[in-house]
């Protein structure tokens, strides 16, 4: 059986499904983060049972598990306790349950990984970007030379020192699809760092992340799946809307996506960088400048991969329905 | 960047066609598919070529061979080619390999459709077999009153929780409804992804928002289709006009290189129950409630059609728009002959030109004929 843990609105999930379905009669179960479900779990004899609305397993019946999305599936196990007129204590008993669900969790990764082959990363969510930065450069990748200030002069100096910077979370950027309230998107990009971005900023503000500007010939995406690469070279240097960031996509004349063959050297340093993060799936961005150097910006282990896979034919969900079900016996 | 700065500046470099922007040679006019902005643009088949040459040679080298006259058109060809950004100039060209050919879906039938008249089908065995072969998308095209709003309300539920993804209908028109009525309907039924309603009172449009505002209303709204014009059996398909041709993208335009862009992975069941390749070939393969549809998709002789390529088709092997044109291999310009061109095509790849295929000698009459054969009466509404 094969157990999927993702969101409900993830194409790529459905796509590799479908891969799934069409190369073997394995069993499929799909949990989504984002959907209330009725579960009943019981950990007994070093063994997980699980039933989720209708579908009730052992994880001794799984044989490969996918961490698509998300942090931890089984949302609603500890109802929310409120002491009535104590919103100290009501804080506090939020905190102590969130702590019970998380130690819950990081057992339930743990067996998993014990019983069965995993792809996709526990922690649910991007590794630090900072520290991820820190290990590419110990291994020998090349990174824009990168900033932390909460000092309005720091980036003030940034600025009068001409070289072009930019500026961006620390973490994952905002990304919220409100479907319930206002109906509206809301999404951070990557901005350039301009005399407008300080207009009204006090002395001493919040940390801000800031990083040298790259003049990229072009961008890389880079899925990997364990030590398999699959890469595109995005082309969006011509076009003003995408010069800073590539997602600020243009309808109209869409940025050229081709595939890409990455020099071994780069492969082996990527390769190591996902090891020492202990990634096993996931994708790299990276620029390469008019002198043909490379740099790297990020990984993100839960990207979406389905545009570069259609686009470049890279065949990325049928790579990953493979991996998946190749330890069904 | 123009050519004339780039013969100036860069005649040591190399000219790159960007790899998504794939050049198909036709007989008169040749074409280059551009995959990411699905786009196709034409130029006279003389400049084929040059594609070949850039690839092998450095821009210096090209010039060096050409006369004087054919310069102006060497100029004007990669004005052309700059304009469309179809190409940049490179010292090394190899860390872009060619995107792949090869092609294949996670599915044994991708598209069905369904075809009703006078009488009603096993919709429930139907919608349980096309799940089981992983049927993606299904349309339903309605002749009469039988199959209106309320059964595709009814057919929209059996496709919940199976593989198919969305759900097209054609229906006729019935003016006792209100707009509400069908707004009503396709909100309530993510899986309607297209309706259009012929036979109606006026061409006109109504928008289903969802109840989504703003920027988010846009990627979400639907339109209704509604068309004065009736459609009253599967011949009025099959036309092929530059309207017709398919935005380019990977996935269709490899697809296209090895199988029937219509046929391929499809299924259909006619008005009168029987399991088709579509509703309008000849050869049936039995009606759909006494046959199973994966026994009907596993055998050699349903599968054979989709394999019909353009490549392989007469005048379509010469066509520039073959890997962009679903093709049509029911309704043919020369019935009996099996690789004939589409009866329907208005394009001429001998004089790259486009025509009413109704204007074409013999064509009315070959359509007669069609109509003659119809496997089943008409049952007029």
């Amino acid at each position: 059986m094969i157990l999927i843990f993702s969101s409900s609105g993830d194409p790529s999930t459905l796509d590799v499904m479908r891969w799934i379905h069409h190369l073997s009669g394995a069993r499929v179960v799909r949990i989504n983060a984002d959907e209330e479900y009725r579960v009943e779990l019981t950990f007994a004899d070093d063994d997980f049972h699980v039933r989720v609305n209708d579908d009730a397993f052992r994880l001794a019946d799984v044989s490969s598990a996918w961490l698509r999305k998300g942090g931890f599936w089984f949302k609603g196990l500890f109802p929310a306790v409120t002491a009535a007129g104590r919103p100290a204590l009501t804080r506090h008993l939020g905190q102590m349950l969130e702590r019970e669900n998380r130690a819950l969790r990081d057992h339930f990764h743990y067996v998993l990984r014990k019983r069965c082959a995993v792809l996709g990363s526990a922690h649910g969510s991007t590794p630090n970007k900072l520290v991820v930065l820190e290990r590419a450069r110990e291994l020998g990748l090349r990174t824009p030379p990168f900033s932390v200030s909460n000092l309005r002069s720091h980036a003030q100096s940034l600025l009068a020192s001409g070289d072009g910077y930019v500026t961006k979370a620390m973490s994952d950027g905002l990304y919220l699809f409100d479907a319930t309230d206002s109906k509206t998107g809301y999404y951070t990009y990557t901005e350039a760092l301009g005399p407008q971005s300080l207009e009204g900023a006090a002395e001493r503000g919040a940390p801000s992340f800031f990083q040298r500007y790259v003049e990229k010939a072009f961008e890389l995406r880079i899925f990997f799946l364990d030590d398999q690469f699959r890469a595109g070279a995005i082309f969006s240097q011509n076009d003003e809307k995408t010069r800073v960031d590539y997602r600020k996509y243009n309808d109209e004349r869409p940025n050229r996506v081709i595939p890409f063959r990455l020099p071994q050297e780069i492969e082996h340093k990527l390769s190591l960088l996902a090891r020492a993060l202990d990634l096993n799936t996931g994708s790299f961005d990276m620029i390469v400048d008019a002198q043909g150097e490379y740099y790297l910006l990020e990984v993100n282990p839960v990207g979406q991969f389905g545009p570069l896979s259609e686009k470049c034919n890279l065949g990325i969900e049928r790579m990953i329905a493979e991996r998946l079900v190749a330890h069904e016996h | 960047m123009d050519a004339k700065t780039l013969l100036r500046d860069c005649l040591d470099k190399y000219v790159f066609l960007y790899s998504d922007c794939v050049p198909v040679e036709g007989y008169a006019a040749s074409a280059i598919y551009d995959l990411t902005r699905r786009l196709i643009s034409t130029f006279p088949s003389a400049y084929f070529p040059f594609f070949e040459l850039f690839r092998a040679r450095r821009l210096r080298d090209i010039v060096a061979e050409l006369g004087p006259e054919e310069r102006d058109d060497f100029v004007a060809f990669l004005d052309f080619l700059l304009e469309h950004e179809y190409v940049a100039v490179v010292d090394d060209a190899a860390s872009f390999p060619a995107i792949s050919g090869e092609w294949d879906a996670p599915c044994t039938i991708h598209n069905a459709i369904l075809d009703v008249r006078g009488q009603h089908h096993d919709y429930l065995k139907i919608v349980e077999e096309l799940g089981a072969l992983g049927c993606q998308h299904l349309q339903v095209r309605s002749y009469s009153k039988i199959f209106g709003i309320c059964e595709l309300a009814e057919l929209a539920r059996l496709c919940r929780g199976s593989s198919i993804q969305t759900l097209e209908a054609v229906l006729p028109y019935d003016p006792s409804l209100r707009d509400d009525d069908y707004v009503a309907v396709v909100s309530a039924h993510r899986v309607i992804a297209g309706l259009v309603l012929h036979s109606a009172d006026a061409e006109r449009r109504i928008a289903v928002d969802y109840g989504a505002r703003e920027s988010v209303a846009k990627l979400l709204t639907m339109e209704i289709q509604l068309t004065t014009r009736p459609i009253e059996s599967h011949l009025d398909c099959g036309h092929l006009s530059q309207r017709q041709l398919l935005p380019p993208s990977t996935p269709s335009f490899n697809e296209l290189h090895h199988f029937n862009g219509c046929l391929n992975r499809k299924l259909s069941i006619d008005e009168g129950g029987q399991v088709r390749n579509c509703p309008a070939m000849r050869g049936s393969f039995g009606d759909h409630r006494s046959v199973s549809l994966a026994d009907v998709v596993a055998r050699e002789d349903f599968r054979r059609v989709w394999r019909a390529k353009n490549d392989e088709i007469q005048g379509c092997r010469d066509c520039p728009y073959r890997y962009a044109c679903t093709g049509c291999r029911a309704l043919l310009e020369e019935p009996d002959v099996q690789d004939s061109k589409p009866l329907k095509c208005g394009y001429d790849p001998y004089t790259d030109a486009w025509a009413d295929w109704r204007t074409r000698a013999n064509a009315t009459a070959t359509m007669a004929r069609y109509q003659a054969r119809l496997h089943l009466p008409i049952v007029r509404s």
